[in-house]
């Protein structure tokens, strides 16, 4: 039997200066080697939660437990090492070459005056490699495009070697192509024994990579549990809002609405 | 090397080696006067850019300087309040400016924790300005009161920044704080390249952005506020070398902070040379830093390639 890296127990949380709570005593438990999506409308508190396991929200009832342990108490290091964060965008304002930008997610294995020695420089190249990026390797990063830049953060997570990791909406700026490479990508990371995370908007990313998807509304969770089973025109309809119709191509789901 | 020789004395130019040999004026002038003159002409420059570039990175914005977070004002003020309380006695002023300069940091961290908006980087850079402008105003009213005959000069001359009353008691005065500054600067110069992300993406790579930014800006502060209370208000050395720096080799910090210390030191040394050679009287540091700053950042803003996001 499975067991859970990620136990989110009856959390509540709640911006500062907002009245509104953004989570309503959620619960979630997310299984160690399985790609999990969080599934909802924008606002319903997806990228919040992806916050809370990251330990960079506390919340204020209930706790967030990794490996049984409550976040907090977890050094900073060793959180480094197992938890990464690809966030949706990055505002970079220095010319650093790609591989400069992906060497810093060998942070975790080095102390603050240590520098990256030609091992952490191989494992950034490893990274860039999995990701189909390594030409870009000597590029400028702020001459790549959204979509480039997204999949060099995604191979900056990489060269964290995590267990667990957290992806905020992965394919909101790519094309197909990209798309596709980047979910075989999640896919893989998943059989290697990697967690993955992620938030996505999108019932098709849901469909193509996760193993399970929690669905998420006015922040709470709906359901949870087997891609298939959460991805049904009831349960989407109940989700989003709207009337939505759910056909079955191949394994894929398609989502259509009137 | 050049700028140990090049002097006014015995005529402007090139001191003849002779001269070292056959004048005993000639030798304590160079080990008296212009080698702890040059050697912290090379200290301030090489504290301003570095701090400069390091506190660009932690603000992950390319316009930002040491002047920011209300270190420069607050040393102006100090050394404003000295030279009216203390009639100018080069020591008290000092220490006022560099006490001042540290007040003006330790007051921006204050009110920015107080905001309860925004980010960190952001609630510092809107208190460092509020600060500064506490302190300009309080300047201003120094001014006013100041006597115009002695007190009004002094306070002038102070702001517009030189190095002719440097010797080696003042040298010794920024060896302890500068040096030490520094090479803390140095030895984190990958992590800066870390602590320029967002702050979630640096805390998710597992650092403590919060504590290990304090302590660069602690580090670049402490340099700058010791060097400015020496050298009065240097301008546009912590703004303009880091660009250099960062054109010349590269933007992360392993090339860029190092490099900005040695471009910032040949500057700074450079237009003391030259402030103290060009007239017969000495143009003050401030001013040729400032025109050349202010110049070769025209320059680098018109060359093809150059940008600056945000």
């Amino acid at each position: 039997m499975s067991t859970s890296i990620v136990a989110i127990d009856n959390v509540e949380f709640t911006y500062e200066g907002r009245h509104e709570p953004v989570l309503r005593g959620l619960n979630l438990s997310v299984r160690q080697g399985s790609v999990t999506a969080l599934l909802g409308p924008n606002g319903s508190g997806k990228t919040t939660l992806l916050n809370l396991c990251l330990g960079w929200l506390k919340p204020q009832a209930g706790q967030v437990l990794l490996d049984g342990t409550p976040l907090q108490r977890i050094p900073r290091k060793q959180m480094g090492r197992t938890v990464s964060l690809v966030p949706q965008d990055e505002h970079l304002p220095f010319e650093y070459s790609v591989l400069e930008y992906v060497l810093l997610g060998r942070a975790p294995y080095l102390s603050a005056l240590q520098m990256p020695d030609d091992s952490h420089v191989e494992a950034a190249h490893r990274a860039l490699r999995e990701i189909g990026a390594d030409r870009w390797a000597d590029r400028g990063i702020t001459t790549l495009s959204a979509g480039e830049r997204q999949l060099v953060m995604t191979a900056r997570s990489l060269a964290q070697q995590p267990r667990l990791l957290l992806m905020d909406e992965p394919s909101s700026h790519l094309d197909l192509a990209n798309t596709a490479r980047l979910l075989r990508r999640i896919a893989a990371l998943a059989h290697s024994g990697v967690t993955v995370l992620l938030t996505t908007h999108d019932p098709r990313v849901a469909s193509a990579c996760a193993t399970e998807v929690a669905l998420m509304r006015d922040g709470r969770i709906l359901f949870d549990g087997p891609t298939h089973d959460a991805l049904t025109a009831e349960l989407l309809s109940a989700t989003y809002g709207i009337e939505v119709e759910v056909h079955a191509v191949g394994r894929h789901r398609m989502v259509t609405w009137s | 090397m050049a700028a140990f020789l090049i002097g006014r004395y015995p005529r402007p130019g090139l001191m003849p080696p002779r001269a070292l040999i056959d004048d005993p004026l000639a030798l304590r002038i160079l080990l008296g006067l212009r080698l702890p003159r040059l050697l912290a002409a090379l200290l301030v420059g090489a504290a301003l850019a570095g701090s400069g570039t390091v506190l660009q990175m932690l603000f992950a914005n390319p316009l930002v300087e040491p002047g920011l977070v209300g270190v420069t004002q607050g040393a102006a003020f100090g050394a404003a309040l000295a030279i009216i309380g203390f009639s100018a006695q080069p020591l008290v002023v000092q220490l006022s400016a560099a006490l001042f300069a540290a007040a003006g940091l330790a007051l921006s961290y204050t009110v920015a924790r107080r905001i309860r908006f925004g980010g960190w980087v952001l609630r510092l850079v809107l208190a460092g300005i509020a600060v500064s402008a506490v302190y300009s105003s309080g300047v201003g009213m120094l001014k006013y009161v100041a006597d115009p005959m002695d007190q009004l000069p002094a306070i002038t001359f102070w702001m517009l920044g030189g190095l002719w009353s440097v010797g080696w008691r003042e040298l010794l005065f920024l060896l302890p704080t500068v040096v030490p500054a520094l090479g803390i600067l140095i030895a984190m110069r990958w992590r800066a390249n870390l602590l320029s992300l967002h702050d979630r993406v640096a805390f998710s790579l597992g650092s403590s952005p919060g504590r290990e930014r304090l302590l660069l800006i602690t580090a670049a502060t402490v340099a700058t506020a010791a060097v400015t209370s020496v050298a009065g208000i240097v301008g546009w050395v912590g703004l303009l070398i880091p660009h250099i720096a960062r054109r010349l080799f590269r933007a992360d910090g392993r090339w860029s902070i190092p490099m900005s210390l040695v471009i910032g030191a040949v500057f700074v040394a450079f237009c003391d040379m030259l402030g103290r050679t060009l007239l017969a009287g000495e143009i003050p540091l401030g001013i040729l830093t400032s025109l050349f700053g202010a110049v070769g950042f025209i320059g680098l803003l018109l060359r093809p390639g150059f940008r600056i996001e945000r």
